[in-house]
């Protein structure tokens, strides 16, 4: 033993020096290193947990989102469709009040043309009973009395009337 | 012992025992406690700057002290399943060690550097500073021993100390003789594997010191250093595991 140098008092100089390696590497580097390696461990499983949660509450949200803008694009169409409704008719209300106006201005016109034409029919016929009383009296260069006269003048113009 | 005169190295020196390199007090320290101390006081020293502020993002020197810590854990639990934080500490710092304390020896220095001092026995011889932890008996058997009580008593804890006496019978009683001194040889069998290929690199080194040459064998040697660190760690593992395992796994791994 003694030739291969094996010492009792070493032997068990090496075990306890070795021994306190261990506890020191316990205390320094396994311990602290392994309590690491358990957190991120968790902390990983944590972050992985919260993401599939946070996925679903995702995909919740997508799916309450996707319904209200379908939601909202129904109500859009419908205020569209009432809006084009409504300045249909508007423009059909327009349409026929403007009609109605022309028509009631073409009338008015036509009336006021109407009673125009009549008042210088009967200035006309006034003027053309004066002128056929100078033109008897200058033709027959004789005085009758009115009341021939005013006879003879009637009858020329009813003639006249007539002709035209 | 001189080997290396023996072989026809004339002036060369290499002893298997230990050279006693000073005293404190009525101790006597010998180059491979000194030299154990040295890779102690360097572990403890990284393992504070690794661990000094932790970050879960991990970084730099944390990020090797959890790679290494890790890989280890993984293999420690694989084998002995939820008792691996228990056992893991001396599992982890055999391997740690040993591969430390082998490639350390490696270092230029090694062997060379020293003194002319008196052996203990009257004898003027030189006695090198630095040599490597694990080329003296006295370590590799120290550590040897403790995986020896470290395998047996969980074997005692598992099994409760009856049905350990039941487990190392195995399926007939009569192998327990058998079975008793295969176990009490796993402590020799670890402790000279390991002193004897560290002892024999650093001979081989010491007659191959020519250029090129040293180099290929110091190539070989950082390879043996990390190779006889992982068989003692992972057969004292798996020593553990077996003890601390069924009687079917016990069989299976035996054959």
């Amino acid at each position: 033993m003694g030739e291969l140098g094996i010492n009792p008092f070493y032997l068990a100089f090496q075990i306890v020096n070795f021994l306190l390696l261990v506890f020191l590497l316990h205390r320094l580097l396994y311990r602290p290193v392994l309590n690491m390696l358990d957190q991120r461990k968790e902390r990983i499983r944590e972050g992985q947990e919260a993401a599939q949660q946070a996925r679903t509450e995702a995909e919740q949200l997508r799916a309450e989102y996707e319904r209200q803008l379908e939601e909202s694009r129904a109500h859009a169409r419908k205020i569209i469709e009432d809006a084009t409704a409504a300045a249909e008719r508007l423009r059909e209300e327009s349409v026929a009040n403007a009609q109605q106006e022309a028509q009631r201005i073409l009338e008015r016109g036509q009336e006021e043309l109407r009673a125009e034409v009549a008042h210088a029919r009967r200035e006309l016929r006034q003027e053309v009973a004066t002128l056929s009383v100078a033109v008897a009296g200058k033709l027959i260069q004789e005085s009758l009395d009115s009341e021939k006269n005013r006879g003879l003048a009637a009858r020329l113009v009813s003639d006249l009337d007539d002709s035209s | 012992m001189d080997f290396l005169e023996v072989i026809g190295f004339k002036g060369l020196h290499i002893s298997l025992a230990a050279e006693p390199l000073f005293h404190i007090g009525p101790i006597t320290i010998t180059n491979t406690i000194f030299t154990a101390w040295i890779v102690m006081v360097l572990l403890v020293v990284v393992s504070f700057f690794a661990t000094r502020n932790m970050q879960l993002v991990p970084s730099g020197l944390q990020n090797f002290a959890e790679a290494i810590v890790g890989m280890l854990y993984d293999i420690v639990e694989d084998v002995v399943g939820h008792r691996a934080r228990v056992v893991f500490p001396i599992i982890a710092t055999f391997f740690i060690y040993i591969v430390v304390a082998n490639w350390m020896g490696l270092l230029p220095g090694f062997n060379s550097i020293g003194v002319w001092g008196d052996d203990g026995k009257g004898h003027e011889i030189f006695i090198p500073i630095f040599r490597a932890a694990n080329s003296d008996l006295n370590m590799t058997l120290g550590m040897a021993l403790i995986a020896f009580i470290l395998i047996h008593a969980g074997g005692v804890i598992v099994h409760k100390p009856l049905g350990y006496l039941k487990h190392l019978a195995g399926p007939l009683p009569v192998l327990i003789l058998i079975n008793v001194v295969i176990e009490a040889f796993v402590p020799v069998s670890l402790s000279v594997r390991l002193f004897g290929n560290i002892f024999a690199g650093e001979v081989l080194l010491l007659v191959m010191r020519a250029p090129v040459v040293g180099a290929a064998f110091m190539v070989l040697e950082v390879l043996f250093g990390l190779i006889q660190a992982l068989i003692f760690t992972m057969l004292s593992l798996i020593f553990l595991g077996i003890a601390m395992s069924g009687e079917h796994e016990h069989e299976e791994a035996h054959t």
